[in-house]
């Protein structure tokens, strides 16, 4: 009887890479990497996804030749590796039900509240200027002129998309903006250790690369009404104000009015 | 059910028969009825019965060996075989012998011992045979020999076949009953236990997402955003293996340390990847015979100054060019510091890599070598890093979940808390610990501005792309941990001094 010899690991390299780079694929088709990943990210899922098809296919031609070849190698028994068995880990992962981050889900109280400070001249913007280009690129939240700005009765309307570039805004030129209206969504973080009871933080969730560099970005708000409950959405009204934050200045927003709404489930994307 | 062969290779002298002897006599195998084939006639005799042939008729009449082998078989009741085989006869002729259709369902090799000494030099025409043996066993009284010989010899040995087990000659009894373990079960049954966990994990799914769902999109965050960049970088690496050879290194790469590490900064900016890209590619850099301390500035730096780095801290820290640009000097001169380390106090050679050889089949016998061409070599090898790689980098994010989602003192708040009594040191251990992606870490730092001093924010961009759990892990699939551990406190060292020293330049300036 002819000595079967075919190389079982061979075949399972190549079903697992396959099983993997169908994954990939179904991830980026469907939108549903955003769980895990920035939409910059994304690419490369797809350059991952083709690498393993084609390790996948010269697998099974490796795994088909083995299968002709009567004789092996050596006389001893080759080696079997199971290294492919570490790779089901994250495939099975991959299969989970899990649902997107929610804030309640972070323990953090990271704050980027940082994120438009110090800024350079170039990418300053100043009252009446468009965004510039370097900050409309950094995130996916374009627009040809200054959505929701009205000079003449001094509002601020910040929508879902322009949230970011609001930011960015109101703490590089917070000078130009002291005294507007503003309105914006978001939802509430207040941490009694970093913030009094009158104070809250009106945020959005930020990510980066991955959902492991996740943070909330927002605006601190001065509130005498009832404590806000932590993760709930509100649409606020108010002031703004340069208040003080750590020996530092940046704006604030002095409440008038705060509407339950509706949470907004897209994440803010940088660059 | 076949019968167990064990093979027994090495020079001349080495003292098979007498190991054929003592085995034969030892407890497992006293009661078995054994033949032994001798291929070589040595100087001790066997005091079993045993069947010899000559290297003529191994060379011309194989038939005639297969049929006395298949006679002997049938006609007398053997239990276990020992096989002696001369070291100038290649393998693949008594894999011919063992394959015949009269012999391949009777017997079959169960392991391999290779018999030397010190002695011996270990030249490439030995290497098939080291490769093959599952164990090493030596009649040679190591007391008389030098311990730096030994050493060397003994990793010589280990580079040439990882998997090989030395034996020190003490008890023959001890090493039967090793030989007639069946080896596969306690191998097979991690891997067996690792996949009935997977199973069950699979069928729990609905139940486990109820409590870890955080830590699973955690986990597979990190494991998406790193596994493209592990991909591309065993590509390169195995490009490197196998596209380049030693010679042309040799001849092309400068001779001089100071051109060589220049190369080696021009590279790491070339090479847009996460640091879990420069892993792979650096171990077939050294492999390949680029002289270590370029390999190891390429190694530190590219995590640091590739064009991916440089845009994502230039829009995290808002368009402020000093930070960039004082990251990336940084970067350069702990790199070219550690690489000078190097350079003034290299490291023994056999140290440095723990795995040499390419796995069992790829450096299979020269029967593959035709069939497939080189770019199918190309993509198979880079398979086969990825595989081996890849099992360390799932371990090292496994862990960095666990550390980063169960210690809440890692996150916001205590963080700072954490960097500013530790500055420069806490820096260095908290991105030692949340083991970012190089092209994500500056966000995280952006939210440390203005709360903690900048040298522990430097420390934290600087040392982080070049040490952190996941590298350290990844480093482990191709280098001792000797390596590891000196790379890691020098590089610690340059940051620290570097960043002690950063205020009063910048004040200077």
């Amino acid at each position: 009887m002819k000595h079967k010899n075919f190389d079982i690991t061979v075949l399972m390299n190549s079903i697992t890479f396959f099983i993997f780079s169908i994954l990939l694929f179904k991830l980026y088709l469907t939108g549903e990497y955003t769980k895990f990943i920035a939409p910059k990210m994304s690419v490369y899922l797809i350059i991952a996804g083709y690498i393993f098809l084609l390790w996948s296919i010269y697998a099974f031609k490796d795994f088909l030749r083995s299968m002709k070849k009567s004789e092996a190698c050596s006389p001893i028994p080759k080696k079997r590796n199971f290294r492919w068995v570490f790779m089901t880990i994250p495939l099975v992962l991959l299969l989970m039900p899990t649902t997107s981050l929610g804030i309640e889900d972070l323990s953090s109280d990271y704050l980027g509240r940082n994120i438009a400070n110090q800024a350079d001249s170039n990418v300053t913007i100043g009252l009446g200027s468009q965004v510039s280009p370097e900050v409309e690129e950094m995130t996916k939240q374009k627009q040809i002129e200054i959505i929701g700005f009205d000079r003449l009765n001094k509002t601020i309307t910040v929508d879902t998309n322009n949230f970011y570039t609001w930011m960015v805004r109101l703490f590089q030129s917070m000078e130009d903006y002291d005294g507007y209206t503003i309105t914006l969504t978001g939802f509430v973080f207040n941490d009694d250790a970093s913030f009094k009871d009158n104070e809250f933080l009106l945020a959005r969730l930020v990510m980066s690369c991955c959902v492991s560099d996740m943070t909330p970005l927002g605006i601190v708000c001065r509130y005498d009404g009832e404590p806000l409950e932590k993760t709930k959405w509100y649409t606020v009204t108010g002031k703004i104000f340069i208040g003080d934050y750590k020996g530092g200045k940046e704006p604030q927003i002095l409440i008038e009015s705060v509407v339950p709404a509706e949470p907004i489930s897209e994440y803010i994307y940088t660059n | 059910m076949k019968i167990k062969a064990y093979l027994l290779l090495g020079p001349i002298g080495s003292g098979k028969s007498a190991l054929i002897n003592q085995l034969n006599d030892s407890e497992s195998f006293r009661s078995l009825n054994a033949l032994c084939l001798q291929f070589e006639m040595g100087n001790t005799s066997v005091q079993l019965p045993h069947i010899l042939f000559s290297k003529k008729q191994v060379d011309h009449h194989l038939e005639s060996v297969v049929h006395a082998v298949a006679e002997k078989l049938t006609s007398t009741e053997v239990d276990v075989v020992y096989i002696e085989w001369n070291m100038n006869t290649s393998l693949i002729k008594l894999q011919e012998i063992l394959q015949h259709p009269m012999l391949s369902d009777k017997v079959e090799v169960h392991k391999a011992i290779f018999l030397s000494s010190t002695q011996t030099e270990l030249n490439a025409h030995i290497t098939e045979h080291i490769l093959n043996a599952n164990y090493f066993y030596s009649f040679e009284d190591t007391t008389s020999v030098s311990k730096s010989r030994l050493g060397d010899f003994r990793s010589t040995l280990k580079t040439i076949n990882p998997d090989i087990k030395l034996i020190h000659h003490t008890d023959v009894d001890a090493f039967s009953s090793m030989l007639v373990q069946d080896k596969k079960l306690s191998g097979e049954l991690w891997i067996g236990g690792l996949l009935a966990l997977v199973t069950l994990l699979f069928f729990t799914s609905e139940w486990i997402t109820t409590f870890a769902n955080k830590h699973i999109l955690f986990f597979l965050g990190v494991f998406l955003q790193a596994i493209p960049f592990l991909a591309i970088g065993v590509m390169l690496s195995s490009a490197i293996q196998i596209f380049i050879t030693h010679e042309w290194i040799e001849s092309k790469f400068p001779k001089s340390v100071i051109k060589g590490t220049f190369i080696a900064i021009i590279g790491g900016f070339l090479l847009p990847v996460c640091d879990c890209a420069s892993i792979p590619v650096f171990r077939s850099l050294v492999r390949k015979g680029v002289p270590l301390p370029a390999a190891i500035t390429f190694l530190l730096a590219s995590p640091v100054i590739n064009p991916v780095v440089i845009l994502s801290t230039y829009y995290a820290f808002n368009g402020k060019w000093s930070i960039v640009f004082t990251r990336v000097i940084l970067g350069i001169l702990v790199a070219v510091l550690t690489s000078f380390a190097y350079v003034l106090y290299p490291p023994k050679q056999d140290l440095l890599l723990k795995k040499v050889s390419l796995n069992a089949s790829c450096d299979c016998c020269n029967l593959d070598v035709s069939e497939s061409s080189k770019w199918e070599k190309w993509l198979m090898h880079a398979m086969h890093e990825f595989l081996d790689v890849g099992r360390y980098l799932i371990f090292g994010i496994a862990v960095t979940t666990l550390v980063s989602m169960t210690l809440p003192s890692l996150q916001g708040g205590n963080s700072v808390g954490f960097l500013e009594s530790f500055n420069i040191f806490g820096g260095m251990a908290l991105a030692f610990l949340l083991s970012l992606c190089s092209s994500s870490d500056a966000m995280v730092a952006q939210s440390f501005l203005n709360k903690v001093s900048m040298s522990a924010i430097y420390a934290f961009l600087v040392f982080g792309p070049m040490i952190d759990l996941k590298n350290i892990l990844l480093l482990k699939s191709g280098f001792s941990l000797k390596f590891i551990l000196r790379l890691t406190f020098t590089v610690m060292t340059f940051v620290f001094i570097l960043l002690w020293v950063l205020p009063f330049v910048q004040e200077a300036i």
